[in-house]
């Protein structure tokens, strides 16, 4: 009996490793409700959305063309409030929607080379460990509406 | 309400000599005249906690499980001036926050709201609040540079900056826990790990509640009404 059984997971275990490697070359991944923060030049904004991948999956980096630099931030938990923190990589796990949103995790576009206004355009490129990098076009709300999306 | 119907109860048994109605009444008619009234207290129960719940809790806000005092700091304002924290907020209800400039997020969006809910308040309640920005990066935020972010948001709203000393004790003071700088990048530039929540203070300098993120300005409007005495 346990000859047999270690073997039906022996094939189990090739069945889905086959699987995933099938699963792994056109993975999906989709991004929506990108949103940018109303930000001044000069100042850092934040983008925010939702992103679903297919397979387990990692966001590893952001640029955009508004401004010099743009990192992941993520926010944690901490005694009497967040504690935001600057990450090298978020978390995507298959089939989970995982959502940047105010006061959570974001893309911050540091030093904007130009004013972000509401209704602005601006592209922002995701890259991530699997999947190929994602231009995301975002539009510009009022910090205001930020808020009150928030609950 | 009330008293019309007991009296009415009352003024009905007429014929007797004078022992007070309620001795007259039956104990089946005391029981009705004690449902009744139980009836109307808690009516009238539900309606003053309704009306309170609507216009004064806003759900927005968490109690502090240990109220907070004013941190009796000293500080530097946008004019480059000493600030008395508490000496200066004394007698007013302050909105207390600690973040700093480059922070994209919680920090504008938080005074965001509030430039906008100031831009609603009734002028009474406004001249009787004051938001207070206290930067965790001292190194990168001056005076002009508080003046010109504050700016964005509301001309009134007051930017303080001071020693890394200075304002570690006020976070200490005040609470909220410490902000610290992680370790530049390649760039120079560092994230501040900062708290996200804003301290309300009575006119007591003590702080009893905290806004930790997300709220509307519908609520901060409401509560801030309610907040001061018009």
């Amino acid at each position: 009996m346990k000859p047999a059984r270690r073997l039906t997971l022996i094939a189990a275990g090739a069945v889905l490793a086959g699987c995933a490697q099938t699963a792994n070359a056109p993975s999906t991944l989709t991004v929506d409700r990108a949103r940018v923060g109303a930000t001044p030049a000069g100042a850092d904004a934040a983008a925010y959305f939702d992103i679903r991948a297919g397979g387990d999956d990692r966001l590893t980096g952001a640029v955009t063309d508004a401004a010099a630099r743009a990192s992941l931030h993520e926010m944690r938990d901490a005694d009497g409030g967040g504690i935001m923190t600057q990450v090298d990589a978020v978390d995507l796990p298959a089939g989970i929607e995982v959502r940047f949103e105010p006061f959570g995790d974001h893309v911050m576009l540091e030093d904007l080379e130009r004013d972000l206004r509401p209704g602005d355009n601006v592209t922002i490129t995701l890259s991530f460990a699997d999947h190929a990098s994602i231009d995301v076009e975002a539009t510009v709300v009022a910090l205001v509406d930020l808020a009150e999306e928030n609950r | 309400m009330t008293e019309t119907d007991t009296h009415t109860d009352g003024a009905a048994p007429v014929t007797s000599t004078p022992p007070g109605p309620a001795e007259v009444e039956s104990p089946r008619r005391q029981v009705i005249a004690i449902a009744i009234v139980a009836f109307i207290v808690l009516g009238v129960g539900l309606v003053v906690g309704y009306t309170r719940a609507s216009s004064q809790s806003s759900a927005a806000w968490v109690e502090l499980a240990q109220p907070v005092e004013m941190p009796d700091v000293v500080l530097t304002d946008t004019d480059g001036q000493p600030y008395d924290l508490r000496d200066r907020t004394s007698g007013r209800v302050t909105l207390l926050y600690f973040g700093y400039l480059n922070c994209p997020d919680a920090c504008p969006i938080h005074m965001a709201v509030l430039g906008a809910t100031f831009d609603q308040l009734d002028p009474d309640v406004r001249a009787q609040l004051d938001v207070v920005f206290v930067t965790t990066d001292p190194d990168r935020d001056g005076p002009d540079e508080l003046r010109e972010f504050l700016d964005r948001f509301d001309p009134d709203f007051v930017g303080l900056t001071g020693s890394q000393t200075e304002l570690r004790d006020a976070q200490i003071a005040a609470g909220v826990p410490v902000a610290v700088a992680d370790p530049p990048d390649t760039n120079g530039d560092y994230l501040v790990g900062h708290a996200t929540q804003v301290l309300v203070f009575d006119t007591d300098s003590v702080a009893r509640r905290v806004y930790p993120f997300g709220v509307r300005q519908s609520d901060w409007v409401a509560d801030l009404s309610d907040l001061v005495d018009t």
